[in-house]
């Protein structure tokens, strides 16, 4: 046996080793990319992406808009609709007045109504 | 006696009854200003006057209608809508502090009371400006600012042009609010008659 049939003996050992260490790693290789199964390693880099960019995202870009908007508005609080700044003199006195009127006129009424049934007693008796 | 009390209880019934007074209505509107909705604001003259720092308006001279009035600070009421000074003080003109203060770029708006019903109030006359007429505020930290009417507008009350009134400005503005039109079932006005002035020049 000389040198080079001792080499290529090694050589050829080698890679029958190194094929049936890939062909044992295969399979695993293979469900480790498709499977349902890889929980421990991919999981948790790609689903913990996905939602924690989404929602901090969304919520944090718009609110700067309504916070800027009322910051600069020159008046910080609109009011709603308009102004109640009157409510009509003289309310007082008109009603002293139909109050006092009423009450004459009550009385009135009622003196009249005494005189008629005194007249109509005198005229019986 | 009896008839002669029925008579002055009709006299006194016939000259009691209070007559409905009579519509407020703006005398002299400015070069756009007219009653109603609708019409497009006019523009405020775009001249360069300088802001002054805050500082609270204490006194309003209006010296064409005989105003001369003490100026408190007010906010909003719990339904949104502006305060106004009280009706037992109608000889006093509100600043609505939300909004700048006369001097400051933007609206001031002021407020005051036509009337109460004890008699004609602070603001009473304020139909009756022009446009031209001058308005002094005198400001907490002492000095005065000037404005002159430009225009006055009259809306009813459920049409108030509120980006007329409170949106943003190029420069110091003035707004002053009271009430017009005629008397309502709840006892308040229909309308509200707006005078918007623009800044005079320092020393005019």
């Amino acid at each position: 046996m000389s040198a080079t049939t001792s080499v290529r003996r090694t050589v050829r050992f080698a890679l029958v080793s190194a094929g049936a260490a890939a062909a044992f790693a295969l399979p695993g290789a293979v469900a480790f990319a498709d499977g349902p199964a890889p929980v421990p390693a991919s999981p948790s880099a790609r689903p913990t992406a996905v939602p924690s960019v989404a929602p901090s995202a969304s919520p944090t870009r718009p609110a700067p808009a309504p916070t800027e908007a009322a910051g600069s508005a020159q008046v910080r609080t609109v009011p709603k609709g308009g102004a109640q700044t009157g409510e009509a003199e003289a309310g007082g006195s008109s009603t002293v007045a139909v109050l006092l009127g009423t009450g004459l006129a009550v009385a009135g009424a009622a003196g009249a109504g005494l005189l008629v049934v005194r007249r109509r007693a005198g005229a019986r008796s | 006696m009896a008839a002669g009390l029925l008579i002055a209880g009709g006299a006194t019934l016939v000259a009691g009854r209070s007559p409905d007074p009579a519509p407020v209505r703006i005398a002299a509107a400015g070069p756009a200003g007219q009653v109603g909705t609708g019409a497009p604001p006019s523009t405020a003259p775009t001249g360069t006057v300088a802001q002054l720092p805050l500082s609270p308006p204490v006194r309003l001279l209006i010296p064409r209608i005989g105003v001369d009035a003490p100026v408190q600070g007010v906010g909003l009421n719990p339904d949104g809508t502006v305060e106004v000074p009280p009706l037992e003080r109608p000889e006093e003109v509100g600043w609505y502090r939300e909004g700048p203060a006369p001097g400051q770029v933007g609206p001031a708006v002021l407020l005051g009371h036509y009337d109460t019903r004890k008699g004609p109030a602070v603001f009473n006359r304020l139909p009756g400006l022009r446009p031209g007429d001058r308005i002094d505020i005198r400001r907490e930290d002492g000095g005065t600012v000037s404005y002159q009417v430009r225009e006055l507008r009259q809306f009813a009350k459920n049409a108030f042009p509120t980006e007329l009134v409170y949106g943003d400005t190029a420069g110091p503005q003035l707004r002053l609010i009271t009430c017009g039109g005629t008397l309502a079932g709840n006892g308040h006005y229909t309308d509200n008659i707006i005078v918007l002035a623009d800044p005079l020049p320092p020393g005019r």
